[in-house]
């Protein structure tokens, strides 16, 4: 199974992307993007990423909303072929992009 | 396994630090944490069907097998297909809380694997990320007690053990 043709990874590029221009999302979040590959087992994989606010995940309700992102995420995804297994959640804040995520020295 | 401590330690594994971020092991081993709750959430809840020794309980519970089980919550997730097909001809319906538990059950081991299985840094969880997957779980695990009570919960149970139950569920 290809994880999905180049043009559905640019459509899905730009819906992702578009995400954040929601109203009821704009409070929390800034950006969202999506890179394709594969995962450490060799299978197709999708990393969907969304950067939040520094201050929003300590907001109330703050996983309500990101619930409700990411269902309809995958339920565009599901659309496009990729089941749960195949996509890579992560969530990122402002100060994750700044200074990125790594291994311990 | 206590679920819920699960659950408390990866809250403690990911707990914000005055300065700088949890260590990349400790933010991996919450992933993980997060996964294992709610599989000991549903290998607990079918052994408390059995009324037989402890001992034997323990039993079933090691029979469980987390590829037969993602696969079933595949199948229950997407509400069709295979033993899902058969739960909706014997129950009519899959609840939605029980469509959760399998959607996080497949998001949850997903997230598993690559927190524990792969060693390319960029894969390496955010705090956030690794409190998103907390947070699913135990969100997963406020749908399964919704849910549990009802026979297609343990149909769910009985199809996440019984390898190729379809074939025999008629």
């Amino acid at each position: 199974m290809t994880a999905t043709t180049t043009t559905n990874e640019a459509a899905l590029r730009a819906a992702v992307a578009d995400l954040p221009k929601l109203s009821w999302l704009a409070a929390d979040f800034v950006a969202a993007d999506c890179r394709f590959g594969h995962d450490h087992a060799g299978d197709p994989a999708v990393w969907v990423r969304l950067v939040a606010k520094d201050d929003a995940v300590a907001r109330p309700g703050f996983f309500d909303g990101l619930f409700a992102v990411r269902d309809r995420i995958r339920e565009h995804l599901r659309n496009h072929g990729l089941g749960e297994e195949f996509v890579h959640f992560t969530l990122w804040s402002e100060t994750d992009l700044r200074n990125p995520p790594g291994e311990d020295e | 396994m206590n679920p819920e401590h699960l659950l408390d330690q990866a809250d403690h594994l990911t707990a914000r630090q005055a300065v700088g971020r949890p260590r990349s092991t400790d933010l991996r081993r919450a992933v993980s944490a997060a996964y294992y709750a709610l599989f000991h959430t549903l290998t607990a809840a079918a052994a408390a069907q059995l009324n037989a020794h402890p001992g034997i309980r323990r039993l079933l519970v090691r029979q469980y097998a987390h590829a037969q089980m993602r696969d079933v919550a595949r199948q229950f997730a997407n509400g069709s297909g295979g033993v899902a097909a058969q739960a909706v001809r014997f129950f009519g319906a899959i609840p939605a809380e029980l469509r959760d538990v399998a959607k996080a059950f497949l998001e949850l081991q997903t997230a598993r694997h690559a927190a524990d299985y792969d060693p390319r840094t960029d894969i390496v969880p955010t705090r956030g990320t690794a409190e998103m997957w907390v947070a699913t779980a135990r969100r997963a695990r406020t749908a399964w007690d919704a849910v549990r009570n009802q026979p297609v919960a343990e149909f769910f149970l009985l199809a996440q053990l019984v390898k190729d139950l379809a074939r025999f569920a008629d």
